[in-house]
């Protein structure tokens, strides 16, 4: 049984198809690259997997359930935007996932967190935009979810930040946790990348092995985006 | 899970109230010093009138400032950003609710005893309490049986119309969330459109008892034994409210757990 299964997921807002037909497995312990251009419907998909939208259409199943209370105690979900209270402080927040999230390890935060120097009674409103989305992270990062789905992660921030993110996010999930990033930004990630899908126009229009893709293309993963992606 | 949701949504709204709560009391103190003082210089009499009015504008904050809050709280955590935290945790969404709505009533009541204490250390400060405390007991010697169960039908039907004001309010925003854009303005077109809805359902509620017992219309212009009368028709209001709420909140569920859309 596959640990995510998208069948057939359609969105639109009003006339706007967003996701058309949509289907995808993914099973457990693959890094698999959501790819596709801005507006290509990456962050549709993500709110969909995650309860946040209803689809029009289809079925989402995450370990053969119905998305809800059980599912979302199996995904952790890294969004594309500052989502926490920035009222609170990094403690309040590491307990705030405690309380909530029995797969959520304080320990392993308070050790990520320490290693950026950062303090504990910091709040989030006092940090930059690059500290809060590091602690955003390791929220995410530090639950043992069996499904970890990450929404440009590495999106519009410098090079040195980027290869702490990937760094946190390759050192913290374990082995038998699948973990679905979306990027437009493949040439950081395509290394680490076991399966892709591409994402244009709100259908999937290449899904497989980025071996396999590799070697049926003559082409690495970048170069086949910018193809396939060229204006 | 609702203990946990409880201790976090207070959390939220008391880092705002409590500092309120402290600003009226200050207030309150410094009206009750400048009172006192009013009378021995142009100055204190003109800052006392000043103060006097900042009095009354920090219990209107205090009231009103507590149903916002709540309110605000309710759509932050549906219609905007932070909903992606309280909307991926693993828990029901009629525990969400349940939580807004116990922290709404609990803060509401908070916000009233901080203000019945206010007014208690003016009455006090200002050497009327014993006028105020003879006036008070004086009302309780002689208030009949039937009046004390009319307090407590007040009372109660306050309570629960509070619950109702705050279920169309969350309706309201489940409502306007499902907008694609401009969430609030629809949210705020929604709200005028359910309050019609829900004045139209009391004002025929209430004809339709009027029609099916004239006596009950008649008896409550008598001047004498009004009261069991008053008390039946609060019974009759809290009745109405109850069965209103039972029905919207129930739609704000299904729709925040079915059709959520945080765009």
């Amino acid at each position: 049984m596959a640990l995510l299964e998208v069948s057939h997921i359609t969105k639109s807002y009003g006339n706007n198809i967003v996701l058309d037909d949509v289907t995808f497995n993914i099973s457990k312990g693959k890094i698999v690259g959501l790819l596709g251009p801005n507006g290509s419907g990456k962050t549709t998909l993500i709110k969909l997997i995650n309860d946040l939208l209803k689809e029009d259409s289809g079925t989402i199943k995450v370990e053969g359930l119905d998305l809800g209370v059980e599912t979302k105690k199996l995904i952790s979900y890294l969004p594309d935007k500052n989502y926490l209270n920035n009222n609170m402080t990094v403690l309040e927040l590491l307990n705030y996932f405690k309380d909530f999230y029995e797969d959520f390890r304080i320990d392993k935060a308070k050790e990520l967190i320490g290693k950026l120097n950062l303090d504990l009674n910091q709040k989030l409103k006092t940090m930059s935009k690059g500290t809060k989305e590091k602690v955003q992270l390791i929220l995410v990062m530090s639950r043992k979810a069996k499904l970890y789905i990450l929404d440009e992660p590495i999106g519009g921030i410098d090079p040195a930040a980027r290869d702490y993110i990937i760094n946190t996010i390759l050192t913290n999930f374990s082995n038998d946790a699948s973990l679905l990033i979306s990027t437009h930004l493949i040439s950081d990630l395509e290394k680490v990348l076991d399966e892709v899908i591409f994402l244009k126009n709100g259908k999937v229009v290449r899904n497989g092995s980025t071996d396999e893709i590799r070697k049926e293309t003559n082409m690495s993963i970048n170069d086949l985006f910018r193809e396939e992606f060229k204006c | 899970m609702l203990s946990k949701l409880l201790k976090y949504d207070f959390k939220n709204l008391y880092k705002t109230l409590l500092p309120i709560y402290l600003i009226t009391l200050v207030i309150t103190i410094l009206t009750v010093i400048l009172n006192n003082l009013s009378d021995t210089s142009n100055l204190f009499s003109t800052l006392n009138g000043l103060m006097v009015l900042s009095y009354v504008i920090i219990l209107m904050v205090l009231l009103v400032g507590t149903f916002f809050l709540s309110i605000r709280d309710f759509y932050l955590d549906f219609a905007s950003e932070r909903g992606y935290l309280i909307n991926t945790l693993p828990v029901k969404k009629s525990w969400i609710i349940t939580s807004k709505f116990i922290t709404s009533v609990v803060t509401m009541i908070s916000s009233l005893v901080v203000m019945f204490i206010s007014i208690l250390i003016l009455v006090i400060g200002n050497g009327e309490w014993s006028v105020f405390a003879n006036g008070i007991a004086n009302i309780f010697r002689d208030i009949p049986g039937d009046a004390v169960v009319m307090l407590i039908l007040m009372t109660v039907l306050m309570i629960a119309a509070y619950i109702s004001g705050l279920a169309v309010c969350y309706l309201s925003i489940a409502l306007g969330q499902l907008k694609n854009t401009n969430k609030l303005g629809f949210s705020f077109l929604a709200y005028i459109i359910l309050y019609i809805i829900y004045e139209m359902y009391f004002t025929f509620a209430l004809t339709f008892v009027g029609i099916i017992n004239p006596d009950f219309v008649r008896s409550l212009d008598n001047e004498i034994g009004v009261i069991p009368s008053v008390n039946l028709l609060f019974g009759i209001l809290i009745g109405l409210v109850i069965i209103i709420t039972a029905i919207i909140t129930p739609i704000t569920n299904y729709i925040l757990k079915n059709k959520l859309n945080l765009e």
